[in-house]
């Protein structure tokens, strides 16, 4: 009897052991296969296309440095347009604030500009029109982060330029945020105060803990309870637990009148939190020397290809050759006609994505009609052929226009896009644009 | 079975030492469980009522900040209370809960939002209810009564926090230039240290007509506190009365 128990026990304590050794193996593979990766950089690839095509073109973005060391400045410059066909399924920019997209604050931001007016505050954006950025940081913790420019737009949300990789190095510990008040005091905003909060948040934690700890000393919950069910409640505070509450509402109301008494004294002048709405102009307004009419335009979705037929006129008096297209941050570049700065991110730009035929110049006066092919595998990395599922099918970018002497034109383009699934289709539908 | 084996009735404690002992395990058990639990819960609810009015130091302003952390961070202590003191006679709920809810803040502030995502202290500090919390406690304890408590402990709550908090807050409120700008220190903190998610436009800071109805909106919302906490205690010292009747057992059980 003693055996069999013995033999029936030490199979089951084989059991548990097997059990809890499959239960660890799951719970290792399941902590390994689910450990967080660094989180660097923003999701931009996972907002929709709409939002990257239809509302904010950032261009000629610009990084004073691939590396700076703590404390060391990062000027990020630029343009945007807030384009004319703004996505009728959000809110139009009349409030928008120029922000930056870095990963928290491992960047302080020293100074920001727009058109050249203080960007600390925030503004309406028009439509259709181009603006001037310009974005000081500052590092403070070293790592390498994905830096772009941002507009926060109300009711609709961030909408982030190109973003680039930029190295922080040196020591955290180095960094100061030196300020100077108005009333003459320099302090650093990175440690600031905080000795004086914490000294006020032990007071009243001490106090709490003495008001609680002479309660706890007695018994607490079954005596008590008992006494208040017989109806003995009111011989549970005494007269001196009524003196000592007297005690602490004093000492409570005498340390706040103190507090606010010194405090006045020692910061005699303080204001409001401070906000305000402003109002930047726009850039000049450049004349509108070409136009574009798009006839059609596919998404050839086996061949990663945005293939659109267009009309052309040029309006002004020189000829133009079409050298780049930029939407959501890429660069598709005609690189017969104009080539990318090697400091801007090479995973961002197309160098021959952008193909045009015929590619000889459209000369003043003339109208032309354009075969453009865009092809790269950046459309679904990127995954803007997504737009498929948006509310809108609608594609929009910059054009560039460039006449012999390197002047540019930029031309806003908006258009439906058909997407082609199968391999051997052809489209015969006309979408209309400009 | 043998006889020796046999259950008879046994007194649950040999002496009354051993039945002290026992309750006093029972209370300490108790407690850190409910220091646990509020830590977790209080702190969940100022998140979602409260949030970046207490996350950020460029968020606490002379207007919306005063009116609306005290107005809705008295339900929860106000339930308790009277739980605690209906059928303890334990005059302490407040203070125990706004003890708990600071601790879970400056957990998380100096864990999440200065660890993890590298904001400095002095810009995320919490605000403390503590004073409130006392003066409530001990005038529920002087007074036995939940009306007296309602109106001068709960409007005693409302009107504290500003002053409890102005300690604080005075000194990130002192005017400086930013590159042509007037703003306060805690502004230019905001400006500084960058927030994707929280732009500027965002914040609700002394806009609307309370401002255009006085020069200095803090007595406004001050008075507003006092009057919006009294009524918020007796929304939530009626939910902890429901919560202690055996004909709303179900609702306990939920």
């Amino acid at each position: 009897m003693t055996i069999e128990i013995s033999a029936e026990h030490s199979q089951k304590k084989i059991g548990l052991i097997k059990a809890l050794a499959l239960s660890a193996i799951i719970a290792i593979g399941l902590l390994v296969a689910m450990w967080p990766r660094l989180a660097a950089a923003h999701g931009e690839r996972s907002e929709p296309p709409f939002l990257r095509m239809s509302t904010a073109q950032f261009y000629d973005t610009q990084w004073s440095a691939k590396t700076i060391k703590v404390n060391e400045e990062l000027i990020v410059t630029g343009r945007f347009r807030i384009v004319e066909n703004w996505s009728f399924a959000i809110a139009p920019p009349r409030l928008a604030f120029l922000n930056v997209g870095v990963p928290g604050p491992v960047m302080v931001r020293e100074a920001s500009y727009i058109d050249g007016v203080n960007g600390a505050a925030s503004t309406s954006l028009e439509p259709g029109r181009d603006y001037e950025y310009k974005i000081v940081l500052r590092g403070r913790i070293p790592g390498s982060y994905h830096v772009h420019p941002m507009l926060d737009v109300l009711d609709t949300g961030a909408l982030l330029g190109p973003g680039n990789w930029i190295t922080v190095e040196g020591n955290a510990a180095s960094f100061t945020d030196p300020v100077t008040t108005l009333l003459g005091n320099k302090i650093d905003l990175a440690h600031y105060g905080l000795g004086a909060v914490m000294t006020w948040h032990a007071i009243w934690i001490v106090l709490a803990i003495g008001w609680l700890l002479y309660w706890i000393r007695k018994p607490l919950l079954i005596p008590r309870y008992e006494a208040v069910m017989h109806g003995e409640g009111e011989s549970l505070v005494s007269p001196t637990d009524r003196l000592v509450g007297i005690g602490l509402l004093v000492v409570t109301l005498l340390i706040l009148g103190a507090g606010v008494v010194a405090t006045r004294a020692m910061y005699p002048v303080t204001i409001a939190l401070q906000s305000a709405w402003m109002r930047i102009p726009p850039l000049p307004k450049q004349p509108d020397t070409i136009s574009i009419k798009a006839d059609r335009v596919v998404y050839y979705v086996p061949g990663r290809t945005v293939e659109l037929w267009a009309k052309v006129t040029n309006h002004g008096d020189k000829p133009v050759r079409l050298g780049e297209f930029t939407t959501a941050g890429l660069r598709f570049m005609n690189a017969t006609v104009s080539k990318v700065g090697a400091d801007f991110p090479p995973e961002l730009v197309v160098p021959d994505g952008l193909v045009v035929e015929p590619n000889e110049p459209i000369q003043p006066g003339e109208t032309r009609q354009l075969h453009i092919l865009m092809t790269s595998e950046v459309w679904e990395t990127d995954r803007l052929t997504a737009l498929v599922h948006d509310p809108s099918s609608r594609m929009g970018g910059l054009f560039m226009f460039f006449d012999p002497e390197g002047n540019r034109s930029i031309v806003e383009f908006d258009s439906e896009m058909l997407p082609i699934f199968r391999r051997n289709d052809t489209q015969t539908a006309s979408a209309s644009g400009s | 079975m043998a006889t020796g084996l046999q259950a008879r009735p046994r007194p649950a404690f040999e002496s009354v030492s051993d039945q002290q002992k026992a309750f006093r395990v029972l209370d300490l058990t108790v407690a850190a469980i409910l220091v646990v639990l509020f830590m977790a819960l209080y702190h969940v609810y100022a998140m979602l009522t409260v949030g970046d009015w207490d996350f950020w130091v460029d968020w606490k302003d002379q207007r919306y900040w005063i009116l609306w952390t005290p107005t809705v961070l008295i339900a929860m202590p106000a339930a308790m209370q009277y739980i605690f003191w209906e059928k303890f006679r334990l005059p302490f709920a407040a203070t125990f809960l706004t003890l708990c809810l600071v601790l879970a803040e400056w957990l998380n502030r100096v864990i999440n939002m200065h660890g993890w995502a590298y904001f400095p202290m002095d810009f995320i500090w919490p605000a403390t209810l503590i004073p409130c919390g006392i003066v409530l406690d001990v005038v529920l304890m002087l007074t036995g009564s939940y009306v007296m408590t309602a109106i001068i402990g709960a409007g005693a709550w409302g009107a504290l926090f500003y002053p409890a908090n102005w300690v604080l807050i005075a000194r990130y409120m002192v005017p400086t230039n930013v590159h042509g700008f007037l703003m306060t220190i805690a502004d230019a903190m905001g400006y500084h240290f960058v927030r994707t998610g929280t732009p500027e436009y965002i914040r609700l800071i002394d806009r609307g007509t309370l401002r255009s109805f006085s020069d200095d909106p803090v007595w406004l919302s001050l008075a507003l506190a006092v009057f919006l906490s009294m009524v918020v205690y007796a929304i939530g010292m009626t939910i902890g009365y429901l919560f202690t009747r055996s004909q709303f057992i179900w609702l306990k059980r939920i």
